[in-house]
């Protein structure tokens, strides 16, 4: 979906998505991160669950909610990637 | 005169009956507390020292399943009523010492001894909450199978779709001013229109102290705030409504409550919510990580002894004050008997002990 | 335990950052909150990074975002607190904040609390716009300003705006492929915006950049089509195309796996609202703005507004509007007498006054089409929840004159982000089906938290865990 325009400026770290690992930027939101990755399902509609993606990018639209390092539910674009952060996709804390 | 769940249940009780009804409802801003309850059915601990009350509830709850079908089959609107049964929940052996001599007053002052809720411990509690482990502390609940909930915008909003389909009509934003004796009816001032009625039913909940202001009649109705948390939506995971927590159709969790002398003041204050999610937090640990999107504080319309009235007053024949706090729990009584009183007075020896007067009666006989 | 502040500023846009810079500088005791993890809000967006790091991307992110860069050092280097990463998610009336930061939940107290919390895109609802792969083209800037990232699948952009020619304009330039810009100013907004001559002579300057740019992408192959009605967006989980309507054309069809929108942008109200400041409705920008006087203070003695929070003014207006707030602050606080205040402050009113005058010739340009702000019946209106139009239009023939009895018989509004998409769209539909005022509809109330926080945020901060 998107791409980065130049090399990157600073030594790449790794997150952890859906238990894969992924080598990114650490200067991105997590939100980037994944737009970055091709990722198109962020979370889904609690009524129909049709698959939703970042609309707005500032925390306005709560539709990058993912689960990050435990805590469902956090806006992806307002949060900046650390080294070993774990990001659980596709909806709410299911069956722990 | 009140669009939520008492007027609203009353009035769609009243035009099933052939009888034609104007709903005079507030503005959008107003203190509905219609919009403010967690949609609880419930039966368990109410009527404490005033077993009528218990009897009613007991009643409601028992009309509620076909009040709920009738409604949803007329309205083409989904209520979600469920009656799973209902859980008091003790989160440490205080609160179930407390709950255990509850139990026992309501069993002693009901005629047969009985009361429908039984103690259950905390192992058979954590069976019936498979998902949610218990925290150290919960101590066990109560259970009766009367208690269940509904989703109470689907019922106010069912309400409102049956009292118009059935020819009658609502007027939002529309404050009474005046109430006239003409004759054997009444003329009502609201707005800038005018209505002549042979029955008024006062309904209006925090409205009615102004409304009785016009009838040179005290209605003592004064508002207890209560706060509650909406958390974020879960799938399924806890199946049983109690007094303090319940799982939406939505799958979002309300986490309550509180018991506040505010004035009319709704506005969230942080230390009460922050002790309400301490307790939750507390009671079920897996909650720790759970996001909340909302938080809120409603107003709870309250008689000086929290008990129902339903009186019809006697220098102004015809005219109805119809209030309590649990309108969600009443309306299957309020659209059914208590209609019925209105337009006849039948029952109306079931509701005698809900008069405005007890109040009167208690001021006497106290010593302040 | 709580921090006790002179002013507390809410927001790191331009509004924040030089109120807590003149703050600084009358030796005022002043924070800076906000929830990103660098400042400059979202016009100067990660500016920081992109100054030190990819300093030559600052000729395609144009010059007034090069200026944020100035202004972020310059905040910096005062001595203001800066608190990131930190959320406030209530406000009471007496200037009280709850604050969750990454270390722990905080309670501040402010003699004075600044409201700078900006503005966002105005919701485009349009049929398919809640699919994956349609945005704002506010947020394809800050993905490259903030990630240095472009789009690297055919985009459609669509709208009216400032942002509309900006960004086709930045994405063509760093070698994104942009199938088409959909304009969809109506055609009479540029008669009517035409009387406005004062504010139009003013613009010229960025007229004739909006024009070199249509130029310039125009060369390069992208469709530019004016007129634009009806505009729907397909695919099946994902956008595949988007049609759209000119005149009594055929509708038309383009393919395409990101569509960007955009309809200007409007107050980000909420802290204000919460905050118990009024909002009234302003029927040129189609938008709640919040009241204040031209010092940004409010009916309540605690709470001020500055910059596009309160009504959109645009980041410059923003900058001065933060020094104005601030100075009057300090005169409250016995800092500053009158005359002292008012000395500092000529220049800086006399051109917000101008400014605003001219303002009326950007907003009655690119005020939506009614086919916007009040979509038809089967396009979703609440993102969250998933309500229709026409479900709107329902209950408020049902009797829901007002935006809270709206919210609670359609849950449109009760979703996660709590009316912020829908709340606007849906006063309006009730307006026009009741005949009503949007004053009188209103907006429905907020409530806390204004931002994610979780039962743990909340209860560790308890006063008394029995």
């Amino acid at each position: 979906m998107f791409k980065k325009l130049g090399a990157r400026t600073s030594e790449a770290i790794t997150i952890f998505v859906d238990g894969q690992a992924l080598e990114i930027s650490p200067e991105d939101s997590v939100a980037a991160a994944l737009l970055g990755v091709g990722t198109l399902r962020f979370h889904q509609s609690a009524k129909s669950g049709a698959p939703r993606s970042p609309h707005c990018m500032m925390g306005s639209c709560f539709e990058c909610l993912v689960e990050i390092d435990g805590i469902p539910g956090r806006q992806a674009c307002m949060v900046t990637v650390e080294e070993g952060m774990t990001i659980k996709l596709a909806g709410d804390t299911a069956d722990d | 005169m009140g669009g939520g769940a008492i007027g609203a249940a009353i009035a769609y009780g009243l035009a099933k009956n052939g009888q034609s009804v104007v709903v005079l409802d507030g503005e959008d801003t107003a203190l509905r507390a219609a919009r403010g309850n967690a949609g609880l059915v419930w039966y368990q601990f109410k009527g404490l020292g005033f077993q009528p009350y218990a009897d009613i509830s007991l009643e409601a709850t028992k009309h509620w399943p076909d009040f709920a079908d009738e409604l949803a089959a007329r309205s083409g609107i989904t209520l979600h009523y469920e009656k799973p049964g209902g859980i008091e929940l003790c989160a440490n052996e205080v609160e179930l010492e407390q709950v255990s001599a509850e139990l026992e007053q309501l069993r002693k002052q009901s005629p047969g001894g009985h009361y429908d809720s039984q103690l259950i411990d905390r192992q058979a509690l954590q069976e019936m909450i498979p998902a949610l482990k218990l925290g150290a502390d919960v101590a066990g609940a109560a259970y009766s199978p009367h208690d269940g909930m509904v989703y109470a915008p689907a019922l106010l909003r069912a309400l409102h779709t049956v009292i118009l389909q059935l020819g009658c009509r609502i007027f939002p934003d529309h404050k009474v001013t005046a109430i006239e004796a003409n004759g054997q009816s009444y003329v009502v001032r609201a707005g800038d229109r005018q209505f002549a009625a042979e029955k008024v039913v006062l309904a209006a909940g925090l409205g009615l102290a102004p409304l009785g202001e016009l009838l040179d009649t005290p209605i003592p109705v004064t508002p207890e705030r209560g706060q509650l948390i909406v958390t974020q939506s879960l799938p399924p995971v806890i199946r049983y409504p109690s007094g303090g927590i319940r799982q939406t159709p939505a799958g979002n969790l309300l986490l309550g409550t509180s018991n506040e002398d505010a004035g009319y003041d709704e506005t969230v204050e942080v230390s009460v919510i922050q002790n309400i999610a301490a307790k939750w937090a507390h009671t079920f640990p897996d909650l720790e990580n759970v996001g909340i999107v909302r938080t809120w504080a409603a107003l709870r319309p309250m008689t000086p002894d929290g008990f129902p009235v339903y009186q019809e007053l006697e220098n102004h024949r015809g005219i109805f004050v119809v209030t309590s706090h649990s309108g969600i729990t009443l309306a299957s009584l309020n659209s059914g008997l208590v209609a019925r009183w209105i337009i006849d007075g039948s029952a109306s020896n079931d509701l005698a002990a809900f008069s405005l007067d007890r109040f009167d009666k208690a001021r006497g006989e106290s010593n302040v | 335990m709580t921090e006790t502040l002179d002013l507390a500023v809410i927001g790191s846009g331009p509004a924040g950052l030089s109120a807590a810079i003149t703050a600084a500088r009358l030796g005022l005791k002043v924070s800076v909150f906000d929830e990103q993890a660098t400042p400059g809000g979202q016009v100067y967006r990660a500016i920081e990074d992109v100054t030190t790091k990819r300093p030559e991307r600052l000729e395609l992110l144009g010059t007034d975002y090069a200026r944020g860069s100035g202004l972020v050092e310059a905040f910096r280097a005062c001595d203001a607190n800066y608190s990131p990463r930190s959320k406030v998610w209530n406000i009471t009336a007496d200037g009280e904040l709850a604050i969750v930061s990454t270390e722990t939940a905080r309670q501040v107290r402010a003699s004075r609390v600044l409201i700078s919390t900006g503005a966002m895109e105005r919701p485009m609802p349009v049929p398919g716009w809640t699919l994956a792969g349609v945005m704002t083209a506010g947020s394809a800037q800050i993905l490259m300003k903030s990630a240095d990232q472009v789009p690297d699948v055919p985009c459609v952009i669509a709208g009216s705006g400032p942002l509309l020619y900006l960004v086709a304009w930045q994405l063509v330039q760093a070698g994104a492929t942009v199938a088409a810009v959909l304009d969809t100013t109506p055609r009479e907004n540029y008669r009517k915006a035409a009387w406005h001559l004062a504010g139009a002579l003013a613009e010229a300057g960025s007229i004739l950049k909006g024009l070199r740019w249509i130029r310039q992408i125009k060369q390069r192959g992208v469709a530019v089509i004016s007129g634009v009605q009806n505009l729907s967006i397909q695919g099946e989980g994902q956008v595949e195309s988007v049609s759209w309507t000119t005149g009594k054309n055929q509708p038309q069809t383009i393919s395409c796996e990101l569509a960007l929108l955009h309809q200007g942008v409007i107050p980000n109200f909420q802290m204000a609202k919460l905050a118990g400041c009024a909002q009234r409705w302003d029927s040129t920008q189609l938008c709640w703005r919040t009241e204040s006087d031209e010092w940004g203070a409010t009916d309540n003695p605690v709470i001020a507004i500055a910059g596009d929070c309160g009504a959109i003014g645009g980041a410059l207006a923003a900058e001065f509007q933060g020094q104005l707030v601030t100075l009057d602050s300090a005169h409250r606080l016995g800092v500053l007498s009158l005359s002292q205040r008012d000395s500092q402050a000529v220049n800086i009113r006399r051109y917000l006054r101008r400014q605003n005058r001219l303002r009326r010739f950007v907003d009655t340009l690119y005020q939506p089409a009614s086919w916007v702000t009040e979509p038809a019946d089967d396009t979703i209106v609440c993102r969250c929840e998933e309500v229709s139009a026409g479900e709107i239009r329902e209950v408020a023939r049902l009797g829901c004159i007002g935006a809270n009895q709206a919210k609670f018989f359609t849950r449109a509004g009760m979703g996660p982000c709590q009316g912020r998409m829908c709340g606007l769209t849906a006063s309006a539909i009730i307006a026009t089906t009741t005949g009503l005022s949007m004053d009188d509809v209103g907006a429905a109330r907020v409530r806390p938290p204004l931002k994610p926080i979780t039962l743990g945020d909340l209860a560790n901060q308890a006063p008394d865990v029995k």
